[in-house]
């Protein structure tokens, strides 16, 4: 008989671990325990099904020979204990689930409102398809709604709220959208296109309370007095990792559930992976989180091999999210941090720690009325890249970045406003044509 | 009464008494002389009204071949690094290949049936689709 894998949580990385186990272990048991009933679904789509883009049906990842194919038994529950010593989890119905190793997938969940009137009908966050479903019905009668938060999740609410043809009322604590990631610039073509959509943009305001009716939501008011009549109220102030089991089971958790470079959590047999998993670097000396699906991914694969001992470690590259901003696709690598988030009480969704840190380094920036390309330099090698409009420059600031490579040859030219991106263009020419021979 | 387009692509109709007016695009706002095409090259000046010009038939046939021509050496790569499996792809594939899966894998669209007609590549709201030579010597 083969090993006995239980798998909590059934995003993506969850999946992906069942798919690596199954792939090297085609005897093993694998079990994964979620609350979701649906099958695997593409959750960064959710806001483009909200925009209405796509169908739902569309955003099914896996036919239904592929789930045949991968064995997998389905529990349909919440884990309310987690016994690492017995190797034994119990659910909140009652069943008892062992394990020979164990993967947390728990993902994280939107932070819920703290503000008066938070717990009313119509206050909506988005976390996953129910949310997604709940909000879509919901916007068929709402004429009005209001959004805070100041990450993608709170700009896809307001995009796919209005084109639902509501009205959308934006508020934003200071004077700039996602203000630890994008710079004054940057945002301001975000709510400059917004304005244009016909979002009414609130800046320095912040919510107080929500006043109902009847238990329904018909208002906020501002701190500064002002009432605003809304039928929604969307809240996507951050996301938390779900971090209750593991505590409760004593494994060490910051912010995370921490893990090491095996994604091994201080349990042995216990491992942790995705939104949950906060990865201790030895050579900071501190855990960082990743919100992003492709870490996901790469996290499940590696923790669904080393489940079947196959010892590999996971290697964070420099992050990168590709995004539609106002319709503008926006590419965000590596380090580009600008600054402090009030609208933000914990790391947003499809986003990177790594992105906040601002590099000591000096900036080349070019725009014209839509189109941006932001560069952080360091003495070697270019650190982060905002490039927002025209992508042109995407994919070779994404090769560039991730594989760190020493552009001191044109740093010089760099330096030079005008041409300092025809040298870099000479220079990416030359490298990918001469450094990686095939290509 | 005649068809005319405005310099902004606009098709007006005017009674054919009134040729020879001075009239206003109700679109861009340009002022013109109201004439109807087969007089217009005679006094087509700044603010003449401007019929089509003529199609530039070969032209465009010429540009369209050498497009197809191109694309017919490309195939479409996914960076599976940048894809979310959201699905735009495959929605809006007119032949139902199954581009999403391709991206997955990381694999190129082989498929005998891709047209290359860039609805997946234009679409793709992560940039993950590009086309690319189709390689001398495939191995994928």
């Amino acid at each position: 008989m083969g090993s006995q894998h239980v798998i909590v949580g059934s995003g993506i990385a969850g999946l992906a671990a069942a798919e690596t186990i199954r792939q090297r272990q085609p005897q093993a048991t694998i079990s994964m325990i979620s609350e979701e009933r649906h099958e695997f679904y593409s959750r960064p789509g959710l806001a483009y099904l909200l925009r209405g883009d796509l169908r739902e049906k569309q955003l099914f990842i896996r036919t239904r020979q592929d789930l045949q194919s991968l064995q997998l038994q389905r529990l349909h529950a919440r884990v309310e204990q987690l016994d690492c010593a017995a190797h034994e989890l119990t659910l909140t119905d009652g069943r008892r689930v062992t394990f020979d190793r164990l993967l947390l997938a728990t993902g994280a969940l939107a932070v819920a409102p703290s503000f008066l009137g938070g717990d009313l009908s119509g206050v909506v966050t988005l976390d996953g398809l129910d949310d997604t479903r709940r909000i879509i019905a919901l916007a068929k009668r709402t004429k009005s709604a209001v959004v805070i938060g100041g990450g993608i999740t709170a700009l896809e609410l307001v995009e796919g709220l209005t084109a639902r043809r509501v009205q959308v009322h934006y508020f934003l604590r200071g004077q700039r959208y996602w203000s630890d990631v994008l710079d004054e610039i940057e945002s301001d073509i975000v709510l400059s296109r917004l304005r244009h959509e016909g979002v009414k943009i609130h800046l320095n305001t912040q919510i107080d309370r929500a006043q109902g009716a009847d238990g329904k939501l018909v208002a906020v008011e501002t701190q500064a007095g002002a009432r605003i009549a809304c039928q929604m109220l969307a809240v996507a102030i951050g996301v938390r990792p779900r971090v209750d089991l593991a505590r409760q089971a004593g494994l060490r958790v910051d912010r995370g559930v921490v893990v090491d470079p095996y994604l091994q959590t201080s349990q042995p047999d216990v491992f942790a992976a995705g939104d949950v998993a906060e990865i201790f670097d030895p050579q900071q000396g501190r855990g960082s989180l990743d919100v992003l699906w492709p870490s996901a991914l790469a996290q499940g694969n590696i923790a669904g091999a080393n489940m079947t001992g196959a010892g590999l470690t996971y290697r964070k590259t420099s992050a990168l999210n590709v995004t539609q901003l106002t319709g503008l696709r926006t590419t965000i690598i590596g380090a580009v941090g600008a600054g402090k988030n009030d609208d933000l009480v914990a790391i947003t969704r499809g986003e990177s720690e790594s992105w906040r840190a601002l590099p000591s380094t000096w900036v080349l920036s070019q725009r014209d009325d839509v189109n941006r390309l932001r560069l952080m330099a360091g003495e070697r090698t270019i650190v982060g890249a905002v490039v927002m409009g025209d992508q042109t420059w995407s994919r070779p600031l994404q090769r560039l970045i991730v594989e760190k490579v020493d552009i001191s040859p044109v740093c010089a030219a760099l330096m030079q406003p005008t041409d300092g991106l025809a040298a870099l263009a000479a220079f990416y020419h030359h490298w990918s044509t001469h450094a990686q021979p095939g290509l | 009464m005649f068809e005319f387009t405005c310099q902004c692509g606009k098709v007006l109709k005017a009674a054919a008494e009134l040729a020879g007016k001075r009239g206003k695009c109700p679109r861009c706002g340009r002022q013109f002389v109201i004439s109807p095409p087969a007089s217009l090259s005679a006094e087509s000046t700044s603010h003449a009204a401007v019929s089509l010009p003529p199609a530039p038939a070969k032209l465009a046939t010429a540009a369209f071949a050498s497009r197809q021509h191109l694309l017919s050496q490309a195939q479409v790569v996914p960076d599976a690094m940048r894809c979310v499996q959201c699905g735009i792809c495959t929605h809006n594939c007119p032949m139902g290949i199954d581009v999403r899966a391709h991206a997955w894998r990381g694999l190129a669209i082989q498929d005998s049936h891709c047209l290359t007609c860039s609805e997946c590549v234009k679409r793709c709201p992560r940039g993950v689709l590009n086309f690319e030579r189709i390689p001398l010597l495939a191995t994928n």
